[in-house]
């Protein structure tokens, strides 16, 4: 009966101290939620403004293929004085070091427009070679035709990551030519 | 039931021993894994530092005021809700209002909460003694791991980026060495400094 009595007691003092635990982080969650959720969605606008300048719409619900569906996020789609500019594309995939996640924009006329890597944990000085702002994998993602992209080469030391960028852009270009001929038959 | 230590601590015993006689990473080999994961730059070593401070203060000071209401048998579950709800509360605020900050330090702040200088500072300090003594314990242990974060993080960015703080400062002629940044950078740096702060204590208490 005595021991009974014990374990009741702990768990009830383990429930109270994971109880006002609960308390405090759903107090600070309530205070910073907001602020991430703002900068997250501010983050993502800036991103996409630069790489086409235009109001965005989040398409709902657009089809994807099993294997899609892993690395597309959202698909907004651009739109100035009326006329549908490209498309920006969510795109996770997975690199050498963990998830890259990025926005990829290909315009109406199939040209990949540019690439912007949001977040990505790859080795630094070696496998972040792929996805540096100003490398040399970016910038020939600039500005190129979608046919252009199988000659893309990656960078050398860096071919994991690398590939996984090329197969996220490909994957971002075979969902807006998609997107673009239901566009066009309706 | 407790048999607690009857001692004083001074608040100047406290920082030596947090500072160097048993600094968290030099002296205790605590906390290694985030001590070598991280310390890739002067700016995410100090940020790391500060956090770990923040969480082994608070969690030192409520352990040390529940040490009474935590029964022994539920201590080491108690201690990690505890730590785990601070470390939580660092993570929102950085990627709130610091979200470079959080992009760069990344998964390392919420494994806070296993980094093992916090649970052996509950475990071996805060649980057995006052309320006062274990707040210091928290902030000096705290300031011993910062301080040792900064030095591994100079040592690696300086010569393994050129650069402090990022800010370069070793000129065009420098070419950095890579592998510093890298994790077997990392073991290098800190076996050597290990090494460099155990030579420095013998000698000293050799004098003594």
């Amino acid at each position: 009966m005595k021991k009974q009595q014990n374990s009741l007691l702990l768990a009830l003092r383990l429930t109270a101290v994971v109880a006002v635990t609960t308390l405090l982080l759903a107090v600070v969650n309530a205070v910073t939620a907001p602020v991430i959720a703002e900068r997250v969605r501010r983050e993502g606008m800036q991103a996409r403004e630069a790489l086409i300048p235009g109001s965005a719409a989040l398409l709902s619900s657009p089809e994807l293929s099993e294997a899609e569906a892993k690395t597309v996020g959202d698909i907004y789609r651009i739109t100035r004085d009326d006329a549908v500019q490209g498309y920006c594309v969510d795109i996770s995939v997975n690199g050498f070091g963990g998830t890259i996640s990025m926005i990829v924009a290909v315009s109406v006329d199939r040209n990949i427009l540019g690439v912007k890597i949001l977040s990505h944990s790859e080795t630094p000085g070696i496998g972040s070679k792929a996805v540096e702002e100003d490398g040399a994998l970016l910038a020939a993602l600039k500005d190129i035709p979608v046919r252009g992209v199988h000659s893309v080469e990656g960078i050398s030391g860096a071919t994991v990551s690398s590939k996984a960028i090329l197969s996220g852009v490909l994957t971002a270009t075979q969902v807006v030519e998609r997107l673009e001929q239901e566009r066009g038959g309706a | 039931m407790s048999r607690r230590q009857k001692k004083d601590w001074s608040a100047r015993q406290l920082f030596r021993n947090g500072l160097l006689d048993q600094n968290p990473i030099f002296g205790q080999l605590l906390g290694m894994c985030s001590a070598l994961a991280v310390s890739t730059s002067v700016i995410n070593g100090f940020t790391m530092g500060l956090c770990v401070t923040f969480v082994l203060t608070l969690s030192n000071l409520f352990i040390s005021l529940l040490r009474r209401f935590i029964l022994p048998q539920i201590r080491i579950a108690a201690y990690i809700v505890i730590v785990a709800g601070f470390v939580t509360v660092v993570d929102l605020l950085l990627k709130a209002y610091f979200p470079s900050l959080a992009a760069s330090l990344g998964l390392f702040i919420p494994l806070i909460v296993v980094n093992c200088v916090i649970l052996a500072r509950a475990e071996s300090f805060a649980s057995k003694q006052p309320v006062a003594p274990s707040l210091l314990d928290g902030v000096s242990m705290g300031l011993g791991y910062t301080v040792a974060m900064v030095v591994i993080s100079s040592v690696r960015e300086l010569l393994g980026s050129g650069s402090f703080c990022g800010i370069r400062i070793l000129g065009d002629w420098f070419s950095p060495a890579m592998l510093l940044i890298s994790p077997v950078g990392g073991f290098l740096v800190l076996g050597g400094l290990m090494a460099g702060v155990s030579w420095l204590k013998n000698k000293r208490k050799k004098k003594e």
